[in-house]
């Protein structure tokens, strides 16, 4: 007790600097994890959002994990400042946005936290929002580029963006959602076993997702009528709406399938085929993987076969 | 919640810890494209890989909370919570690079400013390494660094050169040893062994042929080279003598004006009034001179007057010599023998009695002098009042004397004034001499 009052006292202080700002902060760094969750699970509880459990506690940690993210950078440049105060306002900024969360009891299975933790990563991530379209509907980086009618310039920062994805990406979303390995490999057999099952449960938490996290960018980005995504692509403009809106939204991705379906005979229709690891580099590796039955693989022949094809 | 459930949890609260702390954000050589979320909503992006890329975004409905920067992958790079009126800069780095903003936000909006400022790469470092530490040599301009960068590019090639050169010979004598080793035991029983040796030998002549000359050409080039560099520093020697010799030249000319600027104030100030005196004084000599010359002048006039005046009253004195005259007019005149003939042989002409009537008359004109005494007892009013009387001008006071000048009126003769005025009960005498004043 008399530790924590320490503690507190100090982190109430006066800090001068940005060093004396970086130094106490990684000291303490658990301490600020803890209030910044308390915070979340405080919101949550008055809110009427909050369960004595797991979920609901990784829920909280995540979103006190965010938030002392963005006071450790944002703190610097508040120097001089006394960093529990500094915390505190961020944290009540933050939560006094109109549905600061994206919260629903049924997000908060293994398979509801996946979909979400990527969703949430898409929204300050393109890499990430680029592999939505494989993680939601199975295509690879050349029919990403393909269905949204990207130039040579977009094509290449897609591909880019999917490497990164594979390389540092995926992992670091998965852990900060807080989908353990156990829990993924959990889905993998589900969606083995009971596939159609999976698939409408994953259609019906995709939609309750996006419909939270596509308000995240307004007026700017509103569903478009059949012929307005025609006039958008016939006269080649807009890529960051296209690529932003359509990883956000099913509908209007597949009414641009439609409507371009005739430059898209090889590419399926958008439906959900549920991907949890991201797109490996070769099609050959990929498959020997799914023999093995290990490490990033996709179970399944059919993915196989898709990601072999258009992977290259 | 169970055992297991608190270690899923400790073991996610744990990874999220890790998180944290090694965040690679520092760690990011190039940071790509960069997105910039206002208020949590992505505005647009920095491409830094562009020369100085800049963004600027201006809100004119919502005020400006927050401002996130956060690369392609999500990382947060840069955070800033806008106060709610005011204007903030702020720097972010984002590792060896940085990102300046500026952000002025008001109630109904805001503009925020952000550039992206590349951090300099090795060459231009060590290029500022060098121009910084040739900076602090006099006498250096942008061409001489330009030289000693390119003699210093030239010097580490030509090191490369010499020690590849190096490097092969001895590569090459390695092998020739070897395939003299190699070929010593077989060359003796064949005669095929020994021609291949001798050319492998020829070979290797021209080959040690070859690298005699390429050192000596590389020697030749170093000496060229060595030679340009003695120059080049002859060169910079001499310019750095002739801006030493410009900076003490500075140097006096500062130093003078120091001086001068050190003087003015007060000495300056003394000189200028004593100028000033010595011009007032001269002025108040020329007054003065000028003054007396008016004095002198006014004296002369008054002496000029009283001359013409006596010369009229001689004249006016010498009626018998006037009467005379006839006779002597009648005589042959030397000097006027054509008036006396006009006058005696043609008529007179009309104009003739007017030529000769004018000349009493100007003299009638002019001012007359004469000298005055009063009767004993007679005051000064009384005198001056008779002065006033007769239009007259006071003049010297000698002896009870008094020098008077009056301007007589044409018809009236001076002899006729002076009687007049001696009818005067105060007068005492009236004479026009002044020199023997009357009773002296």
């Amino acid at each position: 007790m008399g530790e924590r009052q320490l503690l507190s006292t100090r982190l109430s202080t006066l800090v001068s600097t940005v060093e004396e700002f970086d130094r106490l902060a990684a000291e303490v760094l658990p301490e600020l994890l803890d209030r910044a969750t308390g915070h979340a699970r405080r919101f949550l509880r008055e809110t009427g959002q909050w369960a004595d459990d797991i979920s609901h506690e990784k829920l909280a940690l995540r979103w006190g994990y965010e938030l002392l993210e963005r006071f450790l950078v944002s703190g610097r440049t508040e120097v001089p400042c006394r960093p529990f105060f500094l915390l505190d306002s961020i944290i009540a900024k933050y939560f006094s946005q109109p549905e600061p969360l994206c919260y629903h009891k049924d997000l908060l299975s293994p398979l509801g936290r996946f979909l979400e933790g990527m969703t949430s990563r898409a929204v300050v991530s393109r890499d990430a929002l680029m592999a939505l379209f494989y993680h939601l509907y199975g295509f690879s980086q050349g029919q990403v580029v393909r269905i949204l009618g990207l130039g040579t310039v977009e094509s290449q920062r897609v591909y880019k963006n999917f490497e990164r994805w594979r390389q540092t990406g995926w992992q670091r979303a998965v852990s900060e959602s807080g989908v353990s390995e156990m829990e993924l490999r959990q889905i993998e057999e589900d969606k083995h076993r009971q596939p159609e099952r999976l698939k409408a449960e994953a259609d019906r938490l995709i939609r309750l997702v996006q419909t939270h996290y596509r308000r995240s960018e307004p007026e700017h980005f509103p569903c478009l009528t059949h012929q307005k995504w025609a006039d958008l692509f016939e006269q080649d403009y807009d890529f960051d709406y296209r690529v932003w809106h359509l990883a956000m939204c099913r509908d209007c991705l597949v009414d641009v399938y439609e409507l371009r379906q005739d430059e898209l005979i090889d590419i399926q229709s958008p439906q959900i085929d549920l991907r949890l690891r991201p797109l490996q580099k070769g099609g050959i590796v990929s498959l020997f993987w799914t023999q093995q039955g290990g490490g990033n693989g996709h179970p399944g022949g059919q993915s196989a076969q898709r990601l072999s094809r258009t992977s290259a | 919640m169970d055992i297991q459930e608190d270690s899923q949890l400790s073991a996610y609260r744990e990874r999220l810890l890790e998180a944290l702390r090694h965040p690679s954000r520092q760690a990011r050589e190039d940071p790509g494209l960069l997105q910039v979320f206002v208020n949590h909503e992505c505005i647009g992006t920095l491409d830094c890989s562009h020369a100085d890329p800049t963004l600027v975004f201006a809100s004119h409905e919502r005020p400006i909370q927050t401002i996130e920067i956060r690369t392609e992958a999500g990382l947060l790079v840069g955070s800033f919570c806008a106060q709610d009126v005011g204007a903030k800069a702020v720097r972010f780095p984002v590792g060896r690079h940085a990102i300046e903003m500026s952000v002025h936000t008001r109630l109904d909006g805001g503009i925020i400013r952000m550039k992206y400022q590349a951090a300099k790469g090795w060459r231009h470092r060590l290029h500022s390494a060098v121009a910084s530490f040739m900076g602090g040599l006099p006498g250096l301009d942008q061409r001489e660094h330009a030289w000693t960068r390119a003699l210093a590019v030239t010097q580490v090639v030509l090191a490369l050169a010499v020690l590849f050169l190096v490097a092969d010979r001895v590569a090459d004598l390695a092998k020739s040893q070897a395939t003299v080793v190699q070929v010593s035991p077989i060359s003796i029983p064949s005669n095929t062994s020994q021609a291949i040796s001798s050319e492998a030998l020829a070979l290797q002549e021209q080959k040690l042929v070859r690298l005699m000359q390429a050192q000596e050409a590389a020697l030749k080039t170093l000496q060229t080279q060595q030679e340009e560099i003695v120059q080049v520093s002859r060169t910079v020697e001499a310019v750095a003598k002739a801006q030493q010799q410009l900076r003490s030249n500075l140097l006096t000319v500062q130093q003078r004006g120091a001086d001068s600027k050190g003087v003015t104030p007060s000495k300056l100030n003394n000189l200028l009034l004593a100028e000033l005196r010595n011009a007032a004084a001269e002025r108040k000599q020329m007054h003065q001179q000028i003054q007396e010359l008016t004095a002198g002048k006014e004296a002369l006039s008054s002496a000029l007057v009283a001359l013409e005046t006596r010369n009229r009253v001689l004249e006016q004195n010498r009626p018998p010599q006037q009467s005379a005259g006839p006779k002597l007019a009648s005589g042959p005149d030397p000097e006027k023998p054509a008036v006396a003939k006009a006058t005696e042989g043609a008529p007179p002409s009309p104009t003739a009695p007017a030529q000769v009537a004018e000349a009493p008359r100007a003299n009638l004109s002019q001012p007359f002098t004469f000298w005055v005494s009063f009767q004993d007892g007679t005051s000064e009013a009384s005198i001056e009042q008779l002065i006033q009387e007769i239009h007259g001008r006071k003049g010297q006071v000698s002896a009870g004397w008094y020098n008077v000048e009056v301007t007589l009126p044409q018809p009236q003769p001076p002899d006729g004034f002076m009687e007049s005025l001696r009818k005067a009960k105060i007068v005492k005498a009236v004479t026009t001499s002044r020199n023997i004043p009357p009773g002296q």
